[in-house]
């Protein structure tokens, strides 16, 4: 590959990644400078996936991924960038540093810190390794997810390639990773196995800096640093990750809406606009563009959400969340809406019959298999030594038992979703125990940072009651 | 005022178990990338890209006589190797990528479905009509 087409690469994930990362630290105004730019940089990742919207617009109006498509796709982000950054300018000034962490914080953060740079050091290179032994990926890689992107990027006709439906290849999943993948080959001029590898990457190490970033704003050094290098200590999400599929991607933005939904109620100025509410919305469609599961979560969110808005708000609260919410779903939303109607795919879950539904979902054996299997992959080798580890933290750093607020809904949503999963498991038109072989290890990892956070989020004191922030709490 | 003990243990076995953990994955992948490099992926992928081109629309037939129950994988590769064709199982197609032990084989393959063959190395052959 030449040195171009890696410029090439880089400059498709820095162009959206940037002018997110610009639009974000201006909106997420409130709190300590540093930590919040750090948490804007983490999601600015959500760039990039957005940017896989208008690949699909873009080749559903027959265009090429070419010349034409560079100059526009540059012309929107280069504009974007410019148009946030005098927009934003005029939205909240940036809050002065607080008085930072106490002293013995600051040293247990430091000890994670080092810790996590070394966890961070070896999951890089373990990761490093499977990308050079397996540069197209694992199975789902070359049969579903890049096999998609190459019929985004090599084909003369857009539209044939969207309604393109080869048996068993799974056309009706999301496009979020496939057009996020054929763009950063039209940006390098040539397909690269570099592309794939990098975007698995990012949206890996993403996730663990996201975790951390959030909790460092929510929860301080210590916690940021642990809930860190526990993300990164599950070689299931690991691998996965690096296996190019779409889970670990789903998990990012997954994550992503829960963290920016927990800012939104510990930091978002009173009488201000909920921009966090809205970019939360954002990230939960995005979910849905990369993985049908998200559909499952952004019910799962909108229910959860609903509730706690009508327990605290009443339904004044609850209108005014769910409509900038609704605001925030609604473009990855639209794409989700026009790829199922506008090219219509076999579903190889709902199209297959086999026998009575309610049937299978009633039976008690089936749900004892599902109950089991997940059991054995949570306490299996990488879930079960990280998954100790986080019990343990869970419970020990719970030092103040009288905290008012202990913010237990992101907690709620998870066991939503993989109430949800079961369900589909019961439901499975397969043999169960070939699709449980075959997904509950991947399901797993769509959770796992966003399970992470929400444990560490419930459990560890609040950083701003301790530190106290510049901005004020909401009431 | 230091750290709470409870806080302090905390960290540290969480620490201990994420670096115990990150520490059998390198050393698993380490000795995996020991081993010979599995290249049924790769080299799969070579040699269909080596096949003579067929047109971008072309619905390509896909057989195999070597390893029939390895079929699904090697149908996977082939398609992913020349998407955005269309590669469905089976000889039913104007074009036909055939994995054959011997060249031999691919001849009575060729014969029966009144094709010639157009190309192929490694046991992997593309069937189809020289007039198309």
């Amino acid at each position: 590959m030449s040195l171009l087409a890696a410029l090439g690469t880089a400059m498709a994930v820095v162009l959206p990644s940037a002018a997110s990362a610009l639009v974000l630290s201006r909106l997420l105004a409130g709190g300590r400078p540093w930590p919040t730019r750090l948490l804007a940089v983490s999601l600015s990742l959500g760039g990039l996936g957005l940017a896989s919207l208008p690949v699909f617009v873009w080749r559903l109006s027959g265009g090429r991924l070419g010349g034409a498509f560079l100059a526009a796709d540059l012309a929107v982000f280069a504009g974007l960038t410019a148009g946030a950054a005098w927009l934003t300018g005029r939205l909240h000034p940036p809050a002065a540093d607080g008085p930072g962490e106490p002293e013995p914080e600051r040293v247990a953060a430091l000890i994670g810190l080092m810790v996590l740079l070394a966890v961070a050091a070896a999951a890089l290179w373990g990761s490093a390794i499977q990308a050079e032994r397996f540069p197209n990926g694992q199975w789902d890689a070359w049969a579903v997810w890049n096999l998609r992107a190459r019929f985004l990027y090599r084909a003369a006709d857009g539209r044939a390639a969207l309604l393109a439906d080869p048996p068993l290849s799974h056309f009706d999943y999301p496009l979020l990773l496939p057009a996020s993948v054929a763009r950063l080959w039209a940006y390098a001029g040539q397909e690269t196995t570099l592309a794939p590898i990098l975007a698995a990457f990012l949206f890996t190490f993403a996730a663990a800096a996201l975790c951390g970033s959030a909790l460092l704003v929510l929860r301080g050094g210590a916690v940021a640093a642990t809930a860190s290098m526990l993300v990164l200590a599950n070689s299931d999400f690991l691998i996965h990750g690096q296996s190019q599929y779409a889970d670990v991607p789903a998990g990012y933005f997954l994550l992503a809406a829960v963290v920016l939904l927990a800012w939104h109620d510990r930091m978002a100025l009173p009488g201000g606009r909920p921009w966090a509410l809205l970019l939360a919305g954002l990230a939960a469609g995005l979910s849905a563009w990369t993985k049908n599961e998200g559909l499952l979560f952004v019910t799962a969110l909108l229910a959860v959400r609903a509730a706690l808005a009508l327990r605290h708000g009443g339904r004044r609260l609850l209108r005014r969340e769910m409509a900038w919410l609704g605001a925030g779903l609604a473009l990855p939303l639209a794409a989700v809406v026009l790829y199922r109607v506008g090219t219509p795919h076999a579903n190889w879950l709902l199209d297959n019959e086999a026998g009575p539904l309610l049937d299978r979902i009633l039976d008690a054996a089936r749900l004892r298999l599902i109950l089991e299997e997940f059991g054995r992959h949570l306490f299996g080798f990488g879930w079960g030594a990280a998954l100790a580890a986080a019990g343990l933290a869970f419970l020990l750093t719970r030092t103040d038992r009288a905290q008012p607020s202990r913010p237990l809904w992101p907690l709620g949503v998870i066991v939503l979703v993989l109430a949800g999963y079961i369900l589909v498991f019961l439901a499975s038109p397969f043999d169960l125990r070939w699709h449980l072989d075959n997904s509950v290890s991947r399901l797993l990892c769509q959770l796992w940072p966003a399970g992470v956070f929400a444990l560490f989020l419930a459990a560890a004191p609040d950083a701003a009651k301790e530190a106290p922030a510049t901005a004020a709490p909401r009431p | 005022m230091s750290l709470p003990t409870a806080r302090r243990a905390a960290l540290g076995l969480a620490c201990a178990l994420a670096l115990a953990t990150q520490a059998r994955f390198v050393r698993e992948q380490s000795l995996a990338s020991r081993q010979a490099k599995d290249d049924a992926v790769e080299g799969w992928l070579a040699a269909v890209a080596r096949l003579p081109p067929m047109p971008e629309t072309a619905t390509v037939g896909f057989v195999t006589t070597v390893e029939p129950d390895r079929w699904e994988a090697r149908l996977f590769l082939t398609r992913y190797a020349l998407a955005p064709r269309t590669v469905l199982r089976g000889a039913g197609a104007p074009w036909i990528v055939g994995h054959f032990s011997s060249p031999a084989e691919a001849v009575g393959a060729a014969r029966a479905a009144g094709f010639s063959i157009l190309g192929g190395s490694g046991g992997i052959f593309l069937l189809g009509s020289p007039t198309r």
